[in-house]
C-alpha cells in the first residue's frame, strides 16, 4: 500500500505571518506587565488591545 | 515617546509630581522641632530639582534674657543620595569649605545654594565628603532667625540636582542631624543653646523625617473626558520606556518584524466601536495615513484602549499610530 504526502500550503506560515504576530505578542505582553508593575499607571483597568498589522491595514 | 509624558512618581509623594516628601518618621511627637527632607522638582522634563532640609517647630532656649536674636544652626547634617543617580554637571567648585577641608570628590551631587542664609561673609561653608557610592554633605551652615519667627518653617539647606533617570530607583536619606537654637545678645555673645537631633552632642529628641525613595520612570495615561485621543492624550509607548530595550517591540527570532503600540484613556458611553488612525511610510513611497474601525466592549465611563501594529521593517521605514476615535 502506498501513502501519499500531504501537500502543505507554505505559503499560509510564511515567517512574515508568523513573526509579525510574534513582535505583537510580545508587545502586548510587556505593556500588560509594566501596568501589572505600576510602570504605567492612569489606565482604567486593563487596557482594551486592538491588535492588527500592515499586512491588514493596507487592505483596509 | 516624548519626555513630557513621562514622570518619575514617588512612594513618598505628596501630590503626583511636584512634592515629593520623605516616607519614615522617626520619633513622632507633638511638641519637638521635626527636620524633613524634601524632594521637588525643578523641570520634570529635564529630570532637575532640588533636595530641601525643613525645619519646624524649632524652640529656643530656656535662658533668654537679654536676648537681641536668635541663631539658628544646623551642622553635622549628612545627606545621602546615590552618586550615580545625580549629574555632576552641576556641582560648584566655587563652594568653600569649613575650615579649608578639601572635599575628597567634587562632583556628584549638584549645586547648593546658600539662599538667605546669614552671614553671606561668613567662612562657614558646606563640606562635601565622599563614600565609595553614596555623597554624604557635612553641612556647617547658620541663620539669623527674629526670635518671634524661630518656630515657623525654616529651610535649612538647598541642594540642586539633575537626576540621571537610567539609575532610578534611588533612595535619599537624611541621618546624622543637630540642629541648634543659640541666643545671643546685641552683641553676638552666645547667651543660652539648645541642640536637637540625633547626633552628638544634641541632647533633645527631635522628628526626623528621612529616607524619601524616589522609584523608576513611570508613565501615565492621561485623563480623558473626552471621545477622541491625539497629541497629548495618546501615548506612544516603546521598549524603552518600560524598561526595555529599543524604540519598537520585535519579534524574538529577530527576522525584521516590529510592532508598535499606543495607548489612551476614552470616556465612552457605551460606545461600540474604537476607530483607530496609522500613519505608515513605504520603504520607497509616501506617508499615507489610512484609519480602520475596531469592535470595542461597551463600557460607561472611562476606558484604557490600545493599538498594537506589526509590520516587516523590509516593507515599512515608519509606522505611527496618530490617533483615535470612539463612538
Amino acid at each position: 500500500m502506498k501513502y501519499e504526502v500531504p501537500e502543505i500550503n507554505i505559503s499560509k506560515f510564511s515567517i512574515e505571518n508568523i513573526v509579525t504576530a510574534s513582535a505583537v505578542s510580545v508587545a502586548e505582553d510587556a505593556i500588560n506587565q509594566a501596568v501589572t508593575d505600576g510602570t504605567i499607571t492612569g489606565t482604567a483597568g486593563s487596557v482594551v488591545f486592538q491588535k492588527t498589522t500592515m499586512d491588514e491595514w493596507v487592505n483596509w | 515617546m516624548k519626555l513630557s509624558k513621562k514622570i518619575i512618581s514617588a512612594v513618598c509623594a505628596l501630590g503626583m509630581i511636584a512634592t515629593m516628601t520623605s516616607s519614615m518618621l522617626v520619633a513622632q511627637a507633638a511638641d519637638v522641632p521635626t527636620l524633613e527632607l524634601n524632594v521637588a522638582w525643578t523641570d520634570e522634563e529635564a529630570g532637575t530639582g532640588t533636595i530641601t532640609a525643613v525645619l519646624t517647630d524649632m524652640q529656643l532656649p530656656e535662658n533668654t534674657t537679654g536676648m537681641e536674636y536668635a541663631h539658628l544652626s544646623a551642622w553635622q547634617m549628612f545627606v545621602g543620595v546615590d552618586s550615580n543617580v545625580f549629574d555632576t554637571s552641576l556641582y560648584s567648585n566655587a563652594i568653600n569649605t569649613r575650615r579649608n577641608q578639601t572635599p575628597l570628590t567634587v562632583s556628584t551631587i549638584g549645586s547648593l545654594t546658600r539662599g538667605n542664609y546669614l552671614p553671606d561673609t561668613s567662612d562657614m561653608r558646606p563640606n562635601w565628603v565622599s563614600g565609595e557610592d553614596w555623597v554624604a554633605l557635612l553641612d556647617v551652615d547658620e541663620k539669623y532667625v527674629n526670635p518671634a519667627n524661630i518656630g515657623d518653617e525654616t529651610e535649612l539647606l538647598s541642594i540642586n540636582f539633575t537626576l540621571n533617570k537610567e539609575n532610578l530607583p534611588t533612595t535619599i536619606t537624611l541621618d546624622g542631624v543637630e540642629v541648634e537654637s543659640t541666643a545671643r545678645d546685641g552683641e553676638g555673645t552666645l547667651i543660652d543653646t539648645i541642640a536637637f537631633g540625633n547626633a552628638a552632642p544634641s541632647d533633645k529628641e527631635m522628628n526626623i523625617v528621612a529616607n524619601c525613595t524616589i522609584p523608576g520612570l513611570s508613565i501615565v495615561i492621561p485623563e480623558n473626558d473626552g471621545t477622541t485621543a491625539s497629541d497629548d492624550t495618546l501615548v506612544s509607548l516603546s521598549p524603552e520606556d518600560i524598561g526595555g530595550e529599543g524604540t519598537v517591540w520585535t519579534d524574538d527570532e529577530g527576522n525584521g518584524e516590529a510592532a508598535v503600540a499606543s495607548v489612551a484613556n476614552f470616556t465612552s458611553n457605551n460606545a461600540g466601536s474604537v476607530t483607530w488612525s496609522i500613519t505608515a511610510t513605504p520603504a520607497e513611497g509616501e506617508a499615507v495615513t489610512k484609519s480602520h474601525a475596531f469592535e470595542i466592549p461597551a463600557v460607561e465611563g472611562q476606558m484604557t484602549l490600545g493599538l498594537i501594529v506589526g509590520y516587516d521593517t523590509a516593507e515599512w521605514s515608519s509606522v505611527a499610530i496618530t490617533g483615535g476615535a470612539i463612538e
